[in-house]
């Protein structure tokens, strides 16, 4: 399940509302991100993030069908907040119910991967520079390559 | 006419986010953009622009002058993405 919202994000009320009539689970494994006041050094006092309502939850959906055709798992959430987000707010919670661990784990992991390199987000931060609009970094895109089957 | 949206920087250099404008091509679009704003216009043709046409990304090598847009289309610019 995809949400895209502009409200604040409850990583523990969505933790415990996912965990709820689990009997075939043996794990849920959950990821909250948050707004960092720094980035390279440089003080970040807000974060302000553009989605494009409608498309945006198309993609996210499609990368969370991805994860499920990849990843022995029972159930999927991911809640994506845009707007304005204040420092040490969180941006994301990502939780995934499974049999066991592993699968979890490792769903979660390949989800923030995917996420932080296709998902429709434009991100601008505030600093003592004035705002700025942030290109994608380098080290998201070698995060994908981690997913890409290694030839034997 | 055809919904124009702007995201990111790109927004910021033209001044609005959404328009609706009269045009028959992708190229004539684009020209209609860079026209008023040069900035922009040499951003649209970047290879790493993404363009999403009816809520699906035209890859660039998809991408010609001369691809039709239709007064029903909605077709949106943006920077690559930076991620949440």
């Amino acid at each position: 399940m995809i949400q895209v919202t502009t409200d604040p994000i409850n990583p523990g009320d969505l933790l415990a509302a996912f965990t709820v009539d689990r009997n075939q689970a043996g794990a849920i494994a959950s990821f909250t991100g948050l707004v960092r006041s720094t980035t390279d050094g440089a003080a970040v006092s807000r974060l302000t993030l553009q989605a494009y309502p409608g498309f945006t939850e198309k993609v996210m959906a499609d990368i969370e069908a991805e994860a499920r055709g990849r990843f022995d798992v029972q159930d999927i959430i991911a809640v994506h907040r845009w707007g304005e987000i204040e420092v040490g707010h969180p941006i994301i919670f990502v939780a995934v119910a499974s049999a066991h661990r592993r699968p979890a784990f490792e769903a979660v992991d390949f989800l923030m991967d995917q996420f932080k390199v296709r998902a429709p987000f434009w991100k601008k931060e505030d600093g003592p520079g004035g705002p700025r609009w942030v290109e994608p970094r380098l080290a998201d895109h070698d995060d994908l390559s981690r997913w890409i089957p290694k030839p034997l | 006419m055809a919904t124009v949206k702007l995201f990111g920087a790109f927004g910021d250099v033209a001044g609005w986010t959404e328009q609706e404008i009269d045009a028959s091509t992708l190229g004539e679009l684009k020209a209609m953009l860079g026209a008023n704003h040069p900035r922009l216009g040499n951003r649209l043709d970047h290879p790493s622009t993404m363009v999403i046409l009816n809520n699906t990304i035209v890859p660039h090598s998809l991408r010609t002058d001369s691809s039709p847009i239709s007064d029903e289309d909605e077709i949106a610019f943006g920077p690559p993405v930076s991620g949440g």
